[in-house]
């Protein structure tokens, strides 16, 4: 009886000294809308008892190489660094046990540099501050080392990064390539047409009035007045609708990427595509691709939605009906969700089990720097196909009829 | 002792390249029986409770299969006739048929059992239905002359020529009555199954009158006319050539395979009530049926190459060229123009003599041959779309529709007729337009 009262003292005291992960807010998308919420989580697979570092990740804040403190003092800091610890960790157990790949422990601790501004020097790791400082952005970067030829105190070396940059609201007037608004390219559209209609009818009357002035309705003066009239105010409207940009856009545009789940998921599936699809630069396949992996971990159509006070960056949709155009392939068009719903379409014809293995395969057949949407990716699909397909004869056949509804 | 004899014998003779599989004869393609009726259940449940045993009268009844297509080889020929009367002389013999009565219930009870397909179902049935009007028939007297027996279509025939073959009726070991007939009515023309007929008539006839043929061949040849044997959808020298020489030949295991498809036996023609296997087997010999599932074949090669380029040599630059290579679209696309190219050259063609040949007879062929699989078939058929797109009928009413309101919106007095006319465009491309498939002459990545 003592025995068993002093074993069961020494377990509660044990249990009351035993270490439980810490939770923390982090901002989570809800569940069935696109919007978000706050909530307390546990962080898996922490390393240190006082710091964001884990086994697969530290989160760091710009430059610097010490993670981040779990009593940090600025709380954005701490929701940042918490959000992003657990989105990423959540992007790496999906990767490790829906995509059964090892690449994550193959990856070791991925730095997450949170609130940085500085370019990407492929030889010096960062750029000076001042050269082009960067925001409302995100970025995967390959390891790397500075050369010999770099002074000893400035050499550095260093593994697989992700950095997210802070989020700065830019006026929309300021962003350069957005065109007119929707209603003044329609109206624009419409006054050739109109102007030439009514021209035309001007010179009916003129003719009536010089041939036949007995039977002119008006003067010939009203009828001047009515027709120069009628083409002052159709330019009146045409510029009236230029001012009318904010009926069809937010005033400023911002986006602070360490708070949008998707873009964790997408930065880290450039990290997990990176054996074969070097993260040299963007184009509209690597984008794609590593869209169609946040799509997947989001499980919403709408990807990259607004968050209430950090984002207001338009959202990709996964059922884009837009047909191929050619200049989809320009890497302007990086961004655009065109390859995404592509993507989304071979995973609607296959099925998710076998779509979802099938585009990680594909990284094997395409290069970062050349390959295109309508020979390369499409090729990568079928040839990912005869491996990964249930029946690659009839899933081919019927991947060829999406593509060709798809406008390819 | 006897069915272990047996069965080592047919394996003896199934070996040889001209024996008929009993595998092969298997129901393996149809999804369902399109002939089987309440009767044919109830009779064939009949036949088996005389068995007692559901197991072993299916043993009995494919035993009975095997050994009367072994007797078939013996044959110099392959005659329907023939066919039925063996199977009811062994059937009798061996004590699978009780009497001439039971080898319906043999044969639905095969068919409900898929160890025979509806196309030898439908032939042997209507050969027994055949010969038992023929044996019905026999003995009557002499028939009544038909009107107007001599006009412009029979005066010319040569009655001796065209009726040479049944002098003598035809033995149905080396010469098959069918087979004979057939050729008879290949010498003469004729605009419609009617026409044909009432020539037949006067023509049987007058053969008669002549004494070129007996009262019995008349009578017979009378009954071939009457119960319509020339529109018989299969031979059973068709059906067994193509058993032997096309059915799954191409398939990747060289054996039948179970694959079922609600295709083999959908109409190919509500008119003349055929189906895709039917029309298949009706107008093509084997050799034709392997030739049109090699260009299916042909195109999944093409399809499925890696590299595809046209070249462009410069005539005043021999050493510069330019070389194109195709996309996996254009690689697809180019595949299917092929396709319609190999499609025409075929029927060109010295085998096919000009016949005319669907786009679904390809389709059933391979599908025959094993080569594609009836997953494969829905998506093989919406080839026809790219050469041949259908218009589906909403749309087209939908656009008729739209035309007559577009015109009807002129006579709206202003402003409705812009409003009109705002309305209708809106709606047209919302409701029409928007659904219409994407256009790869709108790609100008592509160049086919």
């Amino acid at each position: 009886m003592k025995t068993m009262i002093a074993f069961l003292t020494l377990i509660y005291v044990t249990a009351l000294f035993a270490q439980s992960s810490p939770s923390f807010l982090v901002l989570e998308r809800k569940a069935r809308t696109n919007g978000t919420f706050y909530h307390r989580v546990e962080l898996e697979d922490l390393t240190s008892a006082d710091k964001f570092e884990g086994e697969y990740f530290k989160i760091v804040k710009g430059r610097f190489q010490e993670a981040i403190s779990f009593s940090e003092a600025d709380s954005e800091i701490l929701l940042k660094a918490a959000t992003a610890y657990h989105h990423l960790t959540k992007a790496k157990n999906f990767w490790e046990k829906v995509m059964n790949t090892n690449k994550p422990k193959e990856l070791k601790q991925v730095i997450v540099r949170l609130e940085i501004i500085n370019l990407f020097d492929e030889q010096g790791h960062f750029a000076h501050e001042n050269r082009s400082p960067q925001y409302n952005n995100a970025l995967s970067i390959p390891s790397g080392e500075t050369p010999e030829w770099v002074p000893t105190e400035r050499q550095d070396k260093w593994n697989n990064e992700i950095w997210f940059r802070p989020m700065k609201k830019i006026d929309t007037r300021d962003l350069p390539g957005l065109g007119a608004n929707p209603l003044t390219s329609s109206l624009q559209a419409l006054e050739q047409p109109f102007i030439n209609y009514t021209m035309n009818r001007f010179n009916t009357s003129l003719m009536e009035h010089i041939f036949y002035p007995t039977y002119a309705p008006n003067p010939l003066w009203v009828t001047v007045v009515r027709f120069a009239g009628t083409i002052a105010l159709t330019k009146a409207v045409i510029e009236a609708s230029k001012h009318m940009d904010n009926l069809f856009a937010e005033k400023y545009y911002y986006l602070d990427t360490a708070m949008v789940p998707e873009v964790m998921y997408h930065e880290y599936a450039h990290l997990m595509l990176s054996d074969y699809l070097t993260l040299s630069h963007s184009t509209p396949v690597i984008e794609g691709m590593a869209d169609y992996f946040a799509a997947i971990l989001t499980d919403k159509r709408k990807v990259y939605a607004r968050v209430k006070g950090y984002s207001n960056a338009a959202f990709k949709d996964t059922e884009q009906k837009r047909n191929y155009s050619h200049w989809y392939e320009s890497s302007r068009m990086a961004t655009s969700d065109f390859v995404l719903s592509v993507l989304w379409d071979v995973r609607e014809t296959l099925g998710s089990e076998v779509a979802d293995k099938l585009v990680y395969e594909m990284r094997t057949s395409l290069k970062t720097g050349s390959a295109t949407i309508n020979n390369h990716l499409l090729q990568a699909v079928l040839d990912a196909c005869d491996l990964k397909c249930e029946s690659a004869r009839r899933d081919k056949l019927r991947l060829y009829q999406t593509f060709a509804a798809k406008g390819f | 002792m006897l069915k272990i004899f047996l069965c080592f014998l047919s394996l003896f003779y199934f070996t040889d390249s001209k024996a008929v599989d009993p595998e092969y004869i298997l129901n393996n393609k149809e999804h369902a029986s399109r002939l089987l009726k309440q009767s044919h259940y109830n009779k064939a449940n009949e036949w088996v409770a005389s068995f007692g045993d559901r197991a072993l009268a299916l043993t009995q009844a494919k035993s009975y299969l095997a050994n009367v297509l072994i007797q078939v080889e013996k044959a110099e020929a392959i005659c329907d006739l023939g066919f039925v009367n063996l199977m009811l002389k062994q059937g009798i013999e061996n004590n699978t048929l009780r009497d001439e009565n039971d080898l319906t219930a043999v044969l639905s009870f095969l068919r409900i059992e898929n160890q025979i397909d509806d196309l030898l179902f439908e032939n042997i049935l209507n050969s027994q239905k055949l010969q038992t009007a023929i044996d019905a028939r026999a003995g009557s007297g002499y028939p009544r002359r038909p009107l107007n027996t001599v006009n412009d279509n029979t005066r010319d025939i040569n009655l001796k020529t065209t009726y040479q073959e049944f002098t003598t009726w035809p033995n149905e070991q080396s010469r098959c009555a069918l087979s004979a007939y057939n050729r008879l009515a290949g010498t003469l023309t004729w605009k419609n199954a009617r026409e044909r007929n009432q020539l037949l008539k006067r023509l049987n006839y007058l053969a008669l009158d002549k004494e070129v043929i007996s009262l019995e061949t008349y009578h017979k040849l009378e009954v071939i006319r009457e119960k319509e044997a020339l529109d018989w959808p299969v031979y059973l020298f068709n059906y067994i050539d193509i058993i032997r020489n096309a059915k799954d030949k191409l398939s990747p295991t060289k054996r039948p395979v179970q694959d079922p498809a609600v295709f083999a036996t959908k109409y190919a023609d509500r008119k003349s009530k055929l189906t895709h296997r039917e029309r298949l087997y009706k107008n093509f010999t084997s050799t034709q049926i392997m030739i049109l599932a090699g260009i299916i074949e042909k195109t999944a090669k093409r399809m499925d190459s890696r590299y595809v380029a046209i070249n462009f040599q410069y005539t005043n630059e021999p050493e510069v060229s330019e070389v194109y290579v195709l996309s996996p679209m254009e690689r697809y696309r180019l595949s299917l123009k092929l396709l319609v190219k190999d499609m025409a050259e075929t029927m060109r063609s010295d085998i096919f003599g000009g016949k005319s040949i669907e786009y679904e007879d390809l389709v059933t062929a391979a599908y025959e041959t094993g080569y594609i699989k009836a997953s494969e078939l829905e998506l093989i058929l919406k080839f026809e779309d790219f050469w041949n797109p259908q218009t589906p009928k909403w749309r087209m009413y939908a656009n008729f529709a739209f035309s007559l309101v577009g015109t009807a919106v002129w006579f709206l007095p202003p402003p409705w007729n812009i409003v009109g006319a705002l309305a209708l465009v809106i709606t047209q491309t919302k409701v029409v337009k928007g659904d219409e498939p994407a256009n790869a002459d709108d790609n100008w990545n592509v160049v086919i």
